[in-house]
């Protein structure tokens, strides 16, 4: 810099002699044209009021309790259903993220194993050991692979264990749905809109043949599919 | 009337929050509750202040302790968890575009009560309640860019690098930010 600094160059540089740091000559500058300048020094003191009043400002409170929002959304309800080895309702936040992560591949897997396998077998009315070995890969890949499977008598039995907790859940998502992006939410209705296919077709196939190891098992697997799914709607962010 | 928590730095409460924080890391919901009232109050405030829109700040404050439940088992201690805790809101809501389209809405506000109801509920602030107030909605009128590095440097207290870090730009670039916040902010309050 040479010669004194004017005041439109002080406007400029100004935020030097308010913050640590920066060069010492164009500091030392500045100060100088303060020191000469009564409008810039009504600026410089202008600054330095108003970046120690923000430094001073108090903290927000909330109008409104926001934590039932947020335990609601933690809270993702769990029914005790005996023999499905359903986790306790309060999970560790490890658990929580996992389901996260998990949900597009739980609603991807899920379809699979609810659609493609347990659909093919409905439609065709059958539930012989030949055809179930033939989706036997298929069906392993989904959410309930490798879970103790429901020991519901029928479909109806099947019903009332998850009932419950999928309109608990429903009420929760409902409650999310405006703050939640519009396409996640398109995503989550079709792919709830598919598992719901699938259940029901299940338990039409359940109608015909009530005594089908299979069949309950894959409307097992499809109601876990559906939990899962709303589970992680619930604990979803707010749209980004 | 929700009550007011404060935060307490002191060291004894910097170490029941820590274990607190391994404690709900583990699965422990009082313990994670406890976390919540002992600092809802400056995430909201971060949030309130970025934001400049009550409901929106509202829902940034939840999504960031849900996250924060999420993610504790990511917390190793390195900080104090209410740093670590600053840090995860900053990133929610420097993360969300959703607020995008209210804010561009609020600064056409003609009537000039842009962000005013953000505002409501100050505590702990030792200025005067008419100064404040105007401070306050001065800065929730300041355009979004200049807005959030106003906040983060002069308000919270972070530096250019970590600014400029956290929003993915340059530190040129904050520092124009700032030094347009402050002279907005000047005329604001001179008016």
């Amino acid at each position: 810099m040479t010669g004194p600094m004017r005041c439109d160059e002080f406007e400029r540089l100004v935020d030097e002699l308010l913050d640590p740091g920066g060069s010492e000559p164009v500091r030392a500058a500045a100060a100088a044209h303060a020191d000469a300048c009564a409008a810039c020094a009504g600026l410089l003191a202008d600054l330095r009021r108003l970046r120690a009043d923000a430094a001073r400002l108090g903290t927000l409170e909330p109008a409104r309790d926001l934590w039932s929002g947020i335990a609601a959304r933690l809270d993702t309800p769990v029914i005790a259903i005996a023999d499905r080895g359903v986790e306790p309702a309060e999970r560790p936040a490890a658990a929580a993220s996992r389901r996260r992560g998990w949900w597009m591949a739980a609603a991807a897997a899920g379809l699979v194993a609810a659609t493609a396998g347990v659909t093919t077998l409905v439609v065709r009315g059958t539930s012989t050991a030949a055809t179930a070995g033939g989706v036997g890969g298929v069906l392993a890949s989904g959410p309930s692979a490798g879970a103790p499977v429901l020991r519901a008598s029928n479909a109806r039995g099947v019903d009332a264990a998850y009932d419950s907790e999928i309109v608990a859940l429903h009420a929760l998502v409902a409650r999310r749905r405006a703050s939640l992006d519009p396409a996640t939410v398109a995503v989550i209705e079709r792919n709830l809109a598919v598992i719901d296919t699938a259940i029901a077709e299940c338990k039409n196939a359940l109608a015909r043949d009530p005594e089908s190891v299979f069949l309950k098992e894959s409307l097992t697997s499809a109601y876990d599919s559906k939990v899962a799914l709303l589970r992680t709607a619930v604990a979803l962010p707010s749209a980004e | 009337m929700p009550v007011v928590a404060t935060i307490d730095a002191s060291p004894a409460s910097a170490n029941r929050g820590d274990s607190d924080a391994a404690s709900a890391a583990a699965g422990d919901r009082r313990a994670f509750e406890r976390l919540y009232h002992g600092h809802v109050n400056r995430v909201y405030s971060l949030c309130g202040r970025m934001v400049a829109d009550r409901t929106r700040a509202e829902e940034l404050t939840q999504d960031v302790f849900v996250r924060a439940w999420e993610k504790l088992h990511l917390f190793k201690g390195e900080s104090s968890f209410s740093t670590w805790l600053h840090r995860l809101a900053i990133n929610v809501v420097l993360n969300s575009r959703k607020s995008t389209a209210r804010e561009d809405a609020r600064f056409d506000d003609p009537a000039g009560n842009a962000g005013l109801d953000s505002i409501a509920g100050v505590v702990g602030s030792p200025m005067a309640p008419g100064e404040l107030l105007d401070l306050e909605a001065a800065i929730a009128a300041l355009p979004p860019g200049a807005r959030h590095v106003f906040v983060l440097h002069d308000v919270e207290g972070y530096k250019h690098e970590e600014i400029a870090t956290q929003l993915g730009v340059t530190t040129g670039s904050t520092k124009a930010q700032l030094h347009r916040a402050r002279f907005l902010l000047r005329e604001a309050l001179n008016r």
